[in-house]
């Protein structure tokens, strides 16, 4: 799909010249998503529309480099994951707990998720689970992890991510392929780095 | 993971078990690694389905408003918002204050009548050695009217001298 001659483009082209009625027609029709993607990361309403705010701040700075090789949601929404695991990091670091280091907790829920996830899970495990899944995530690429983000969370069947990102469908089962796999060999490692400490 | 899985995995994955072939599900009763692997990414998809939001939320009303007041925080600084910040300018006052404050010294201390003395031998000089030049020379001597006024009567005193002494 061409995304150059679409009304989308016409509209981030205005936007790239500062016209300030079209910036505010795209903070109108993406602040829904936008703020429904970080909540649906962080659970939390006041860090959602800090991030949200963030979010379009920056759209307005660097909408001159989108260069309409994908959606403008695609790129919007690979802007506000980033500025989530962004947050999540300062958070991390504020905590003084470094991201890469999953700590034993982790390891046991990813132990537990098994049967967590057949037996209607409990708010508690619902959130260290959330939790642990964004720490794995962070361990994918910017795309690996938008796209997979795109495809599990936001429900776009592979013919929708091939037209938003354009590329061809062979193309993103390949890559969420690998994906997955990343992911599954990055929780495997979180096991095995458990059984070694134990022992 | 074996073909048949991968080809098919999305589709599975989704939930879609019509458009799966029979193919994938005959590879599954057979291959007992690529079962074990299709569970884990099963539970994967789970988790993280468990990132979906709430239906209904959204950004309290305003969110345009404070989107713009971000934007203007992070802008960066134009030039002449230098001259702007408190203490850039209280640097400046006091700088140019100071600067008037020479420069009036300067003139006063060094006014136009004190050069005369210097200026006039060299005159005196050369209209001695060739007093028709003089009055040619006189305009170069001075920038402004008042020193060429002051310069035309000096001259023409040392002509009425050197015509006497003749």
């Amino acid at each position: 799909m061409d995304h150059r001659n679409t009304e989308e483009a016409a509209l981030v082209r205005r936007v790239q010249a500062r016209d300030e009625i079209a910036f505010r027609e795209v903070v109108e029709r993406y602040q829904a998503k936008v703020f429904s993607i970080i909540h649906g990361i962080l659970r939390n309403h006041n860090d959602a529309e800090d991030i949200a705010q963030q979010v379009f701040a920056k759209i307005y700075f660097s909408i001159t480099n989108f260069d309409f090789r994908s959606s403008l949601l695609t790129w919007i929404y690979k802007i506000t994951v980033n500025e989530c695991y962004d947050y999540l990091r300062k958070k991390r670091v504020r905590k003084l707990v470094y991201e890469s280091d999953f700590s034993e907790e982790d390891t046991q829920r990813m132990q537990n998720i098994d049967t967590a996830t057949s037996q209607a899970p409990a708010v508690d495990t619902q959130l260290a689970q959330r939790d642990l899944v964004l720490k794995l995530l962070d361990k994918l690429s910017e795309e690996d992890r938008s796209l997979l983000m795109l495809k599990e969370v936001e429900g776009h069947s592979v013919e929708e991510l091939s037209q938003m990102t354009g590329m061809n469908e062979n193309t993103i089962k390949v890559k969420l392929f690998r994906a997955r796999q990343k992911l599954l060999k990055a929780s495997q490692r979180l096991i095995r780095g458990s059984g070694q400490t134990k022992v | 993971m074996h073909q048949p899985i991968r080809d098919n995995l999305e589709e599975y994955l989704k939930g879609s078990t019509r458009q799966v072939p029979q193919a994938f599900h005959a590879h599954l009763v057979a291959c007992e690694e690529c079962a074990t692997e299709l569970r884990l990414l099963e539970t994967q998809a789970n988790m993280l389905r468990s990132l979906r939001s709430d239906a209904g939320v959204g950004p309290n009303p305003g969110f345009y408003a404070r989107v713009m007041d971000r934007i203007e925080e992070q802008a960066p600084a134009s030039i002449w918002s230098v001259f702007l910040q408190p203490s850039f300018g209280r640097r400046l006052a006091i700088a140019s204050a100071t600067l008037v404050v020479l420069l009036g010294t300067y003139l006063v201390t060094t006014e136009p009548g004190d050069q005369t003395p210097a200026a006039a031998p060299a005159v005196a000089t050369t209209d001695s050695v060739k007093p028709g030049a003089s009055e040619m020379g006189a305009p170069e001597m001075g920038a402004t009217q008042d020193s060429l006024q002051q310069q035309r009567r000096r001259d023409a005193v040392l002509v009425d001298l050197a015509s006497f002494h003749e």
